[in-house]
Order: C-alpha cells, then structure tokens, then sequence
C-alpha cells in the first residue's frame, strides 16, 4: 500500500496547483477592464492601475496606485461623478486563514487621482461593473446579489438592495429611479432615494446589461436570446412580443432615436424597429466572433462599431448592415475589454496586449491608430 | 479536447439540472436545492463510470492483505538485498496474479474528471465573468439548455460557488475523507512497522489535505468529494468487505 502514498500525495498536490488556477483565490482577471472619457480626458483601469491620459495624445496625467505603491488589487472599472472618479477593485480571497474576496471601491479626484474618501469601501463578493451616481447618491451592483447605494461625498451607505443573483450590470438611473439587471432573470426598479422596489420585470434567462432607455422605453437583452422593450413607468412589456435572436444577448443594445442595434455573443448583429421590433436589415450581420461589447454608433449614426471578443473591431453600414471595414485585433491576446466612441475617436482598452489603452481615429472608410497606452519605446 | 470535455459535464449538470432538480425544487422551495442535486446527480454518474475500475482497486487491496504474511517472510528473509526482495516480490504478485500499479488506476482517472467537475460546476455557476463567455460560446450544443444559465449558486449558508464561509463543508470533506481511507486501509497488525507508519501518516495527511483544498475553492467541489467518499463508504460495506476487514481485526487480537 505504499507505494500508493507519493503518487496520490502528489496527485493532491497538483490537483491544488491546477484547481488554484481556476480559482478566484489568485490574482488573475476575472473581468473586463473598462474606461471613460470626459473633457479631453480618458479615464481607464488596465487590472494595476487606473490611469487618466489626455484623449487627444495618450500622455498620462496621473496614476493610482502611484508608481511603486503595490496593492493587492485588480482594477476593473472607472465611472465619472461630480469631478470625481470611482476606482472599482477586486482583491482575490483566499490564504490560512481564508479570508473572503472582496469588492473594493475608492474615489479619486479626477484632477490629480488624490483619494477623496477618507477610507476605501469593501463588500464581500465582487463589483463587476461600474456604478452610475446621481442626486449625491452612488449606486453599484454586486456579486454577492446586492445593490448598493452610497452617499457620493464620504462613501457611507444609504441603503442596499437584494436581488436573487448576481448583479454585473451597472444600474441605470432615469428620473428618480433606479434599473438594476440581475443573473436571477430579473430587471428591477428601485427608487432612488429609498431604495424600495417599484416593479420587476422577469425574462426567461440572466439579465447581464442595463437597459437602454427610450421615449419612455426601456431596452433589454437576455440569456433567453431575446431582446425586450418594456414601458419605463411599470415595466409592461412595450412590443407585441419580445424579439428572438440566436444566442444570448449580453450586451446593452444603442440606438439612434428609431432603431436599436443589438448583438448577441454568437456575433450575429440586429436592427430592430424601436416601435414595433420588427427586424429593419434584410438578414443580420454575421460577424462570426464573439460579442458581449455594446455596439456603438458613429457620430453621424450612419455606421456601427462593434467590437468582438478576438479583439477585431468591425464597421458596419447602420443603413443594411453590411461590412464596411475590420481590425483585427490579434486574437485572444488581443481581446477588447471596453469600447468608447467620443466624436470620431473610439477608445479601447485590451485585456492582455502589450498596449492596455488605445486610440483611433474612424469613419466610414476605415481606422487609424491615434496613439497607444503604455507608449511604444523608441529604441 | 478538453473543453469538449468540460462541456459534456455541463451538460450533464444542465440536464440534471432541468429535468430532475427543477422539479424536486417546485416540491421542496429550498433554493439551490436544483443545483445540489445536479451536483449530487453528477458525482453518482462519475463514480458509476468508474466502478469496474474501483473495483478492482478494491480487489487489488484486498489480495494484498491475503498475501502480507507471505510479504512480510520476504522481507524478513531478503530485507538487505533490495533488488532480490523486488525480484521476490513480483514473482509472489504473478503467483496471485496480483497487478500492483492497477490500484493507482483509479485514482488516476478520477484526477480529471474532479477537475472537470470543479470546472464544469463554476461554470455552470457563472462565478466570473469570464467564466460565463467562455461558456456562452462553447453552448451551442445545448440549445434549449443554455437559457439555465447561470444556476442557482446560493443553497442554505452556501454560495456554490464560493469556499463556504462556515467550514461546514470542508470538515464533512475531512471526516468523510478520513473514513474512507481508514477503511481501505488494510491493519496495521498485518503490514510491517514502516508500512503502519506510513499508512497512519496516509489517514491523517490525505483527509488534512482535501480538507485545505475544501477550504479554499468553491463549495461544489466539496460537495463533490463529499458524496465521493460517502460512496467509496457505501461500496466497501455493500461489497462485504467490512465484514471481512472485521474478521482480520478479530484474527489480530487472537
């Protein structure tokens, strides 16, 4: 019998070793970096920091964590409010004893990345997307089901709010009401004050985006492959029935005022009457890679950008939906994490390229590189 | 290839899932309840796949108890001459027809299918977001099943996905686990002093260690190893080996 023992002894050993690369109890990326862009200014988290570099050339303005200060952190998100700038983190569990991952949020000043809150504010589990604030109030979904609210000036809370799944979208907050998709199917209202319900609507899968809102609408994609559009006050359903796609619908769809554009991670792109749902293209674009980025339209709403989980960005013709140009973007290495169009800049951040933020200049014929975050040495 | 496998174990989980989970859910509201026994449901199939190997590794065991007395005359009679004692030791194994290696076997096959079973369940779970778009285009395959997606994650105290907090769990993993090993482990009267060591420092060090792996990855796989060992239990006495382990420890103490 033991001659058994080294072998199994060192089976466990490897099971440990491998399973600790599954596991959320290392630092590795379990999310999407993302950005923002405000007055000239890219505001953007690269999993070690979260940089702000001036949008027209990509020089960095400042840095948190400051160069030589280690956290044991990764930066996700970044969201904008009242001249300040949320750093949203994840600090992985684990070790003896095991402590718990939390979700970690920090203000910052956007002038210099000076922290603003006197202390950082955690919660068990994970803040997968970013926060949307409004009326003093900052609202964030969580992991662990929650919804929280915190007050904008010094991060107390002010109240929470429990859903029965996962909450990885950011809320959408319209007129004293707050929209918070959650993995339990459900889209739920909640007022923005109090933090009370005022109506949920259910869909046949998780709920990963906020919804798009509308003339009074508001537009939402599901893990059903389908995309509803719902009246903003009671949460009714808004079409005569929900529109069916071929895969699930993770990302946010946009719009131009009467059409929506929606994409589902099979890469199958969709316009759809705002009205009525009813599709607008001949045939949907067949991009054949993955999506789960918004697509984004031009300023001129006459093309599509959209980003695909390879890291290629496609241009499509907002009119028919035909191809009018792609990027490729080096395949998983390249994979896109963000997307941001200001003007005729988009705005990416990449997950594990050598460049974590870059600039391009695009219209209708084509793409060229702006510049690139960290810049390229000159030899 | 190996996604391929992975996602034949979601799958699985996914069919458990929506066709026996759901409903014994509408009977029981206890939510999480679905995906436990999808979890439970999911072991039992990997273990039944693997019982003609168990078996034999049960078998092998116990030949090698019937034949430790003869083991331990070798060893008295050839203990300083190393390659002698290995040259009697395999002729006595091909005279019972006894494969040594075939009891690691096991062991063996059951490494990936843990592995894929700890991945399929956080997966399944949606743990991170990463987890759910690597899924979302490896689920074509399923197509009326995909929309389950995530699954229930939270049961009782426990977040599925999530070590659990309490150490319920892994102390259940560690006894259950310590259990199975003391009965698969031939008596220490039988076996020579250093074999009783190592296999004394076996019962503790094993159970310690999945109890460590319990506490830090996600409660699924707990579960897993829990309903694991509690099979491995059920086997020995269903295979009437308990009964003879009872006799041997009788015969030790005449």
């Amino acid at each position: 019998m033991n001659k058994k023992i080294l072998p199994a002894l060192g089976l466990l050993l490897l099971l440990a070793g491998i399973l600790s690369g599954c596991s959320s109890s290392s630092i590795r990326a379990t999310n999407w970096t993302d950005l923002t862009v405000d007055n000239g200014v890219v505001y953007a988290a690269d999993l070690q920091h979260v940089v702000a570099l001036n949008a027209e050339t990509g020089e960095q303005i400042w840095i948190y964590p400051r160069d030589g200060e280690s956290l044991r952190e990764i930066f996700y998100n970044v969201a904008l409010f009242d001249g300040t700038v949320l750093a949203v983190s994840f600090e992985p569990g684990g070790g003896l004893p095991p402590r718990p991952p939390n979700g970690v949020l920090r203000a910052l000043s956007a002038a210099d990345g000076q922290t603003v809150w006197a202390d950082r504010v955690a919660r068990s589990g994970d803040f997968a997307a970013a926060g949307a604030a409004s009326d003093g109030l900052l609202v964030i979904g969580n992991s662990n089901g929650q919804v929280y609210a915190f007050r904008t000036q010094t991060g107390a809370e002010a109240w929470s709010f429990t859903t029965g799944g996962r909450v990885w979208a950011s809320p959408l907050i319209l007129d004293s009401a707050v929209y918070v998709a959650s993995l339990d199917h459900k889209l739920y209202a909640i007022d923005l004050q109090t933090g009370q319900q005022r109506w949920v609507f259910q869909a046949d899968g998780a709920i990963l985006a906020p919804p798009l809102a509308l003339d009074g609408r508001l537009y939402i994609g599901a893990f059903d492959n389908r995309v509803y559009a719902l009246h903003q006050e009671d949460g009714t359903p808004a079409w005569p029935a929900p529109f069916e796609g071929e895969g699930w619908f993770w990302a946010q769809p946009s719009t131009d005022g009467t059409t929506i554009y929606a994409a589902d991670v099979n890469g199958v792109v969709y316009a759809l009457d705002a009205e009525s749902g009813a599709p607008r293209w001949e045939v949907p674009a067949r991009l054949e890679e993955p999506v789960r980025l918004k697509p984004l339209l031009s300023a001129d709403n006459s093309f599509l950008l959209v980003g695909s989980d390879l890291g290629t960005l496609f241009a499509l013709d907002a009119a028919d939906g035909h191809l009018l140009w792609s990027i490729q973007g080096g395949g998983k290495q390249g994979q896109l994490a963000s997307l941001v169009i200001h003007d005729d800049v988009v705005y990416l951040t990449r997950l594990y390229s050598e460049h974590s933020v870059e600039a391009l200049r695009v219209s209708r014929e084509g793409g060229e590189t702006l510049w690139q975050y960290p810049p390229v040495q000159s030899e | 290839m190996w996604d391929l496998f992975v996602g034949l174990f979601i799958g699985l989980l996914l069919v458990f899932y929506r066709y026996l989970g759901q409903p014994l859910a509408s009977v029981i509201p206890v939510p999480g309840i679905d995906t436990i026994l999808a979890v439970v449901l999911l072991t039992l199939l990997s273990r039944l796949a693997v019982l003609p190997l168990t078996l034999r590794q049960q078998r092998v065991s116990q030949q090698m108890q019937e034949i430790q007395p003869e083991l331990q005359k070798l060893q008295k009679k050839y203990g300083d001459q190393k390659e002698k004692l290995a040259q009697e030791q395999m002729r006595l194994y091909k005279e019972y027809g006894i494969n040594p290696t075939a009891g690691c076997l096991p062991l063996l096959i059951q490494f990936p299918v843990m592995i894929a079973i700890y991945q399929a369940v956080v997966r399944a779970l949606a743990v991170t977001p990463f987890d759910l778009l690597h899924l979302a285009t490896n689920l074509s395959i399923f197509p009326g099943l995909a929309r389950l997606i995530p699954l229930q994650s939270q049961f009782l105290w426990l977040d599925l996905g999530q070590p659990d907090r309490y150490f319920v769990l892994p102390v259940l993993v560690m006894v259950t686990s310590w259990l199975s090993q003391k009965l698969l482990t031939p008596p220490s009267a039988a076996a020579d002093e250093r074999t009783a060591a190592m296999n004394q420092q076996m019962q503790i060090m094993m159970p310690l260690m999945f109890g460590f792996i319990s506490i830090s990855y996600a409660s699924g796989l707990s579960i897993y190893f829990v309903i694991s060992n509690l099979v491995t239990i059920l086997q020995f006495f269903l295979l009437g080996q308990g009964k003879k382990k009872g006799n041997q420890g009788n015969k030790k103490k005449e």
